[in-house]
């Protein structure tokens, strides 16, 4: 069913959003890369994350179509683990943009630690690329 | 004829990874009701096969009837790594019986093994998050499944070297581990077919014992204790920061501090005047303390003096009083004041006092602005001055000379 948002921000308020993300989201993970040195991504992580989190949705167009409801969710799961308020203003960007009644997934963390640093790497990196998706179809809508 | 060597009986050796430390007991059945003995136990432990002795202990001790004996020891290199096989021997240690005294036969090799409980994966790299002191040794393994895999393990990314102990394992082994980050140190492993496994080394800061360990009294209520902790060992979700104790050995006391630099004491009513403290500092790794003796009556520092008012100013002159906490029934203060004109001290001056203050200034300038402040210590046994405590005051003009 199409689960219309209801007090969606307006197309030019998700431009400055996108924006906003966008920046988070490549500083955050240059941030976990250069303080985690020798932390590579996980190829099970990628693949699984990938077909997890659909970076759009299939319903809206640019600049709505971002997928924030599945992303929201596994930024909520890391945000202890990591020290960084990065997390929190993407966590609250992601917020603006989620469909109002949309589930919540919920997220386990891998309990391995090293393993754990892996997935947080994993995410960080897609979301970024995401993001980069998204922006260059924005400047191109 | 010399007497039967009692042979170690009851052999059972367990496990505990997280220590990677063996744990040994058995027992001597064939001992006599009353008798206690002199023995010693030879201990051999072999890896991988039981010709591969790696390590030969031996243990004296005095065993009793029916007595139930222990021993440990400490790998170096992970237990899930390796089969480890155990065996041992005895000789009765007694000078009664001449030499050479002969060893008993040996037990029946014991075999460890942890790699069953390794679940399936093609790759495992142990010890898993393993916290140790910066400055220390570690050895990493890997064990991968099959022969063919070429492992290779790099340490923050660099490849590390490795040792083939067996066609399945390799170990690593890392000198002097720095401390790089809270989160720990990351090692990665990889087979040719790009499987990979990992583990984080999480290094601790080495626990430093607290510097310049002191303790004054205000008022002879409370002890005032401070001290320089150094690094702060802690490890978020790993290991909390270190813990601070004080013990005071006369009246056999201990609290634990809440602060990691300071922590106050209360002194008992009638208690003792001398004191001998041990400020102990603990974390998951070491544990170390630091001792001072002192008599309370040493060890007064005044709290500041409070209420400065100037009375009778004139144009030369400023009489400058204060007021002080009491301290105890007998003690008398020592105090200092400094008078400050153009940000330079320009008089000094010292006096005893029982109860409050009160200074004249003389040899003042007219019509100027001066600043003056007072600090005390205890007269009797000089230890700490108080902090200081000043005000601005202005003389008054001079009176206009008979015309």
């Amino acid at each position: 069913s199409h689960m219309a948002p209801t007090n969606q921000p307006q197309p030019e308020d998700i431009g400055a959003i996108i924006t906003e993300l966008w920046n988070s989201s490549k500083k955050l993970l240059e941030d976990y890369q250069k303080k985690e040195t020798g932390v590579p991504e996980s190829t099970d992580y990628s693949l699984r994350i990938q077909t997890l989190l659909p970076c759009f949705t299939s319903d809206s167009q640019p600049p709505s179509n971002i997928n924030s409801s599945t992303f929201l969710p596994y930024f909520k799961a890391i945000k202890p683990l990591l020290n960084n308020s990065e997390v929190q203003e993407i966590i609250e960007q992601l917020d603006k943009l989620k469909l109002q009644n949309a589930s919540e997934t919920e997220v386990s963390v891998p309990t391995d630690t090293f393993e754990c640093k892996r997935f947080i790497l994993t995410i960080l990196r897609q979301f970024s690329e995401c993001l980069e998706r998204v922006k260059s179809l924005n400047s191109g809508a | 004829s010399e007497p039967l060597p009692l042979t170690p009986e009851s052999l059972k050796v367990s496990i505990n990874s997280t220590q990677q430390c063996l744990h040994l007991q058995w027992s001597v059945h064939s001992l006599a009701y009353h008798q206690e003995l002199k023995m010693v136990f030879q201990i051999e432990i072999s890896r991988f096969n039981t010709s591969n002795v790696i390590w030969v202990e031996n243990y004296s001790t005095t065993v009793k009837w029916k007595q139930v004996l222990h021993w440990n020891w400490e790998s170096e290199l992970p237990l899930e790594c390796a089969t480890h096989f155990v065996r041992i021997r005895s000789m009765v240690d007694n000078a009664r019986i001449p030499e050479p005294r002969s060893w008993s036969s040996w037990s029946s090799w014991e075999e460890v093994d942890e790699r069953n409980s390794l679940g399936h994966g093609a790759l495992f790299v142990f010890p898993k998050d393993k916290l140790v002191e910066e400055g220390s040794s570690v050895t990493i393994c890997s064990i991968s499944r099959s022969y063919q895999n070429n492992v290779s393990c790099l340490l923050e990314g660099v490849q590390m070297r490795g040792e083939q102990l067996d066609p399945n394992v390799s170990a690593f082994h890392l000198n002097n581990v720095p401390f790089i980050r809270e989160t720990g140190t990351n090692i990665f492993c990889t087979t040719g077919r790009g499987d990979g496994t990992g583990t984080v080394l999480f290094v601790s800061k080495v626990l430093e014992e607290p510097r310049d360990f002191s303790c004054e009294t205000p008022d002879f209520k409370t002890l005032h204790c401070t001290w320089d902790p150094g690094s702060d060992t802690g490890l978020p979700k790993r290991q909390p920061s270190q813990s601070y104790t004080l013990f005071e050995s006369f009246s056999g006391k201990k609290i634990l501090c809440e602060h990691k630099n300071w922590c106050n004491w209360q002194v008992a009513q009638d208690s003792q005047e001398m004191y001998n403290f041990t400020l102990t500092t603990e974390n998951y790794l070491r544990k170390r303390g630091v001792n001072i003796l002192f008599n309370l009556t040493h060890r007064v520092r005044p709290m500041t003096p409070f209420n400065v008012v100037f009375k009778n100013i004139s144009d030369t002159n400023a009489t400058m009083t204060w007021q002080v906490h009491s301290i105890g029934n007998y003690s008398t203060l020592f105090c200092q004041i400094e008078l400050h004109g153009e940000g330079k001290v320009i008089q000094q001056h010292n006096v005893s006092i029982k109860v409050n203050g009160n200074y004249l200034l003389s040899e003042l300038e007219p019509d100027t602005q001066y600043m003056a402040q007072v600090r005390c210590g205890d007269a009797n046994h000089f230890w700490k001055w108080s902090e200081w405590i000043g005000k601005n005051f202005s003389t008054l003009e001079a009176a206009p000379s008979e015309a």
